[in-house]
């Protein structure tokens, strides 16, 4: 396009023949041009509901977060849990600690070096088995727990990272992509001298300036691509609204080809 | 026996995020940002599933599929797409490149993981 303009800045001043002729040209870029506007603003009055959707979308994260957090909490508290229990043992009824167990372990072993045999050594003695096995069952019982705990919070961590994968990339790609066709629109008119303020006033140039005729098998290829019917549909709306066309089987689409058209993508997973 | 794993994306985040899918479930894996990169890495390294991207700079997941299926080495391992691509026609030219299966994004680990297991298994 660029290009075309070149040519028509060099010619300037050239026979009014050399001019009609670049001038055709442009309008046919022209053409091509608001066709691609066309289905850029169609794309771009997504925006509103996929920003819409893009809120619901971070209240969804912010959710996840916080739950991701409660987990984080109650998993700080069972590993609390697990290290109290890890260091007190109820021995006859009486909480003792891991260093007094060995003393009364150490003790329990001289008595048997000595042949110091007395039925409280022996009740000692199964008293102190009784309470490590309640020691391990009780440890068991808190780890089970935490292990809970670290997977409710791995789906939490992945369902808040699966919700933000690209939804901002499209979003700003649309954006782009609409500003660089609008440019286009305005290097354009510019180039065959007419000078237009915006967008709006496109309607009167086509229509009471000579009209430009829209390229309809650039259109075509627009709807091709534009594989949900929704957007075909809408995209169809804005070139009868903006007078391009009158009927949708001007540019050879009909309601009998839309289902053919409609490529919509259902399934997340194809193994072929 | 542990599996290696090839994730190919020009996503950072994107890497990041199969890469922790697939370690869980305990493969080891590498990654690569590009079709170009990829081709380095696999010429140094061994993998029983490679998972690529289709729209990348200096060489697309298409292009890439294609030649890893001219090398020896990976004509039969399982290739994986996992792309924002749904389309058809889109579809239909991984396919004959010789993508084992497609999978759109944004993805669910547990989808992707049940799709790597049928692939691989």
């Amino acid at each position: 396009m660029s290009e075309a303009y070149n040519i028509l800045e060099t010619n300037k001043n050239s026979a009014p023949k050399n001019r009609e002729s670049l001038k055709n040209i442009v309008k046919k870029w022209l053409s091509v041009a608001e066709s691609q506007v066309c289905a850029l603003e169609v794309l771009s009055s997504q925006l509103p509901k996929l920003n819409e959707l893009l809120e619901d979308n971070m209240i969804d994260l912010s959710t996840s977060f916080n739950i991701l957090a409660e987990q984080a909490r109650n998993q700080s508290g069972n590993v609390s849990a697990v290290s109290q229990s890890a260091k007190i043992f109820i021995v006859n009824g009486y909480p003792t600690t891991f260093r007094e167990l060995l003393v009364i372990f150490h003790k329990l072993i001289d008595d048997a070096k000595e042949n110091k045999h007395s039925e409280k050594n022996d009740k000692m003695f199964n008293d102190i088995l009784a309470a490590v096995c309640q020691q391990e069952q009780s440890l068991s019982e808190k780890l089970k727990k935490a292990e809970c705990s670290s997977d409710d919070m791995i789906t939490a961590v992945s369902s808040a990272v699966v919700g933000m994968q690209f939804q901002d990339r499209v979003s700003q790609n649309l954006v782009i992509a609409t500003n660089v066709s609008r440019e286009i629109i305005y290097y354009l008119k510019d180039a065959i001298g007419i000078t237009i303020e915006n967008l709006e006033d496109r309607d009167t140039f086509l229509t009471e300036n000579g009209g430009v005729e829209l390229d309809k098998d650039f259109a075509m290829k627009m709807i091709q691509h534009l594989t949900l019917g929704e957007l075909q549909q809408k995209f169809i709306d804005h070139l009868i609204h903006h007078k391009y066309i009158t009927d949708p089987s001007q540019i050879g689409f009909n309601s009998l080809e839309k289902g053919k058209l409609q490529k919509e993508h259902t399934d997340e997973v194809e193994l072929f | 026996m542990t599996k290696n794993a090839l994730i190919v994306d020009d996503s950072h985040t994107m890497r990041n995020m199969v890469s922790i899918t697939l370690k869980d479930a305990e493969f080891e894996v590498m990654a690569a940002e590009d079709g170009v990169d990829a081709l380095d890495v696999v010429a140094e390294n061994d993998f029983d599933i490679i998972i690529t991207d289709i729209n990348m700079p200096n060489m697309d997941g298409i292009e890439l599929i294609k030649k890893l299926r001219l090398n020896g080495k990976f004509k039969y391992t399982p290739i994986l797409v996992l792309t924002t691509e749904g389309g058809d026609d889109k579809k239909k030219e991984g396919k004959n490149a010789g993508a084992t299966g497609w999978i759109v994004k944004p993805f669910n680990p547990q989808t992707l993981m049940s799709a790597v297991n049928k692939v691989c298994a």
